[in-house]
């Protein structure tokens, strides 16, 4: 029996390619002078033969044809079935192109966020002013509880503006105007460019027309006397009236003289930014809002937020609560 | 004197016409829809197919898998990258995957059932010879190793990338599935 060499692993080696040309020339070299490597060189060449020799199960030539013809049918049927290259590109062009309309309409499309307000309409703080803005049902708002605010609107079809002030409000004609208001009342409304219709919540249903060039200011005696009139005489919740406006006097007041503008404008400079809040400023005098402004302003807030249920919500109880109150019509549509 | 006469069984009627055509040829044919290239390639490769399937497989199936394998080269005839090899590897590699895809499926299992309650073990048994069962003693990986390297003669760098295995892998499994046939043949069947 031969002693095993410590080479005999290179036998199998050089079967499987596992060794250079170099090392190939040596294994043969030592192969001639060791009878063990030899005698391995010859089992694994006997076994690799035995199994080369052994002969494959018996497969008739019919058999074989048959499988030719089925495997020719199936290829001709799967080229038949299968679309052609251009078919194949003019699919796949048309499933890019439907996959990139659908995700631009999805980027474009409302997340849930309120709209944009409206880039036409620039309001500038002119001292103290504390206002929202908001964006309801393609209107405009703007809430203005105190201070003076500047509003330059570029007019076109889309805009349309409103300025909610606590006794009032006033619907801009497409203009740049100016609104103060200062212990819960409207205290100036300067116009610079085009009109504006002023409607008091006291007073009448048709409002003031205020041109260019032109300031509202109320008459101190007249407002005292016609608040003191809505207080003691409520109207009813079958008289509120139809228009984007609810007047909640029950007589008309006599209209207050309009004047001459005597304060230039303090602004032209860069407009106030979109959707902002400000804050009041330290030790100004800020009129609380009353219950009815924050029902509304939750609704409000709520629609902002776009959580819609939650505003409807919000907006059916005000409508219960202040059946004739101011923001009586914005809250009816929401509620809807 | 006289010529042997040399049988005809499993000598290709098709490849004998058009042995000019390379397999590379036709699969570049099959790419531009041409079928008949399909059949050439059938003609000169099929048996050995059948031969190989048989050895790897061992459930009577071998015939199925090789029209899963011709008809799935016709499909596959535009990713065959001549770079990767010949296409006769390419095949066996198609052949391959084809067999361990049907070793995994239930449906082979329910044939085999089948099968052996039809065609009795001892009947199938009684046919093989010692090399024949001895590779059947062996583990399905290195049975496919070895029948690829020492029957059909592939390299072993072409078995690694037929089986997308390391190199390495087919080397150990080369190295213990001889020494498991020459410990069967040596002991004898039992």
């Amino acid at each position: 029996m031969s002693a095993p060499c410590a080479r005999l692993w290179e036998v199998e080696a050089e079967r499987d390619g596992r060794l250079d040309d170099d090392a190939r020339a040596s294994a043969t070299r030592h192969r001639a002078h060791c009878r063990a490597c030899r005698e391995e060189h010859t089992a694994l060449h006997s076994l690799g033969r035995r199994l080369a020799d052994e002969e494959g199960p018996a497969w008739d030539a019919l058999a074989q044809k048959r499988l030719r013809g089925k495997v020719l049918a199936g290829a001709n049927e799967a080229r038949l079935r299968a679309p052609s290259s251009h078919k194949r590109v003019a699919a796949l062009v048309a499933f890019a192109a439907v996959m990139v309309i659908g995700l631009v309409a999805w980027k474009r499309a409302p997340k849930g966020t309120p709209p944009a307000p409206i880039a036409s309409i620039e309001l500038r703080d002119e001292g103290g002013a504390i206002y929202e803005r908001a964006t309801l049902d393609g209107t405009e708002h703007v809430y203005l509880r105190a201070g003076t605010l500047g509003i330059k609107v570029r007019h076109d079809a889309v805009t349309h503006l409103l300025v909610h002030v606590p006794d009032g409000e006033i619907e801009d004609l497409g203009t740049t105007f100016h609104v103060s208001v200062h212990g819960g009342a409207t205290t100036r409304v300067s116009v610079d460019e085009g009109r504006v219709l002023v409607r008091k919540a006291n007073g009448d249903r048709d409002g003031r027309l205020v041109s260019a060039g032109e300031t509202w200011e109320p008459d101190p005696a007249l407002e005292k006397a016609s608040t003191q009139a809505t207080v003691a005489t409520p109207i009813p919740a079958s008289a509120a009236p139809t228009s984007a406006v609810v007047l909640r006097g029950p007589s008309p007041e006599p209209k207050p003289a309009l004047t001459k503008r005597t304060v230039p404008a303090a602004s032209a400079s860069a407009s106030a930014s979109a959707s902002a809040t400000v804050s009041a400023p330290a030790g100004s005098a800020v009129h609380p809002p009353s219950e009815e402004d924050a029902t509304y302003m939750r609704a409000v807030s709520l629609l902002r937020a776009g959580r819609r249920d939650e505003a409807r919500a919000a907006a059916r109880r005000y409508v219960v609560l202040y059946p004739n109150g101011l923001r009586r019509q914005e809250m009816d549509v929401v509620a809807e | 004197m006289e010529r042997p006469v040399k049988p005809l069984v499993n000598r290709p009627v098709l490849a004998r016409r058009a042995p000019e055509i390379s397999d590379g040829a036709l699969v570049a044919r099959m790419c531009e829809g041409d079928t008949s290239a399909l059949g050439v390639l059938y003609d000169r490769h099929a048996k050995a197919l059948y031969t190989f399937l048989s050895r790897v497989t061992s459930t009577g199936e071998a015939e199925d898998l090789v029209q899963i394998t011709f008809m799935r080269a016709g499909s596959l005839a535009d990713r065959f990258d001549p770079a990767r090899g010949e296409p006769r590897a390419w095949l066996f590699g198609i052949a391959t995957r084809v067999a361990q895809e049907s070793r995994r499926s239930i449906v082979r299992k329910a044939r085999a059932v089948f099968r052996s309650i039809v065609a009795p073990v001892s009947i199938q048994e009684s046919t093989k010879t010692d090399v024949v069962r001895a590779l059947d003693s062996l583990s399905e990986a290195k049975r496919v190793v070895v029948v690829l390297a020492e029957v059909e003669g592939f390299s072993c760098q072409e078995v690694a990338d037929m089986l997308e295995i390391p190199i390495g892998t087919v080397w150990t499994r080369l190295h213990h599935a001889r020494g498991d046939l020459r410990a069967f043949l040596e002991r004898g069947a039992p």
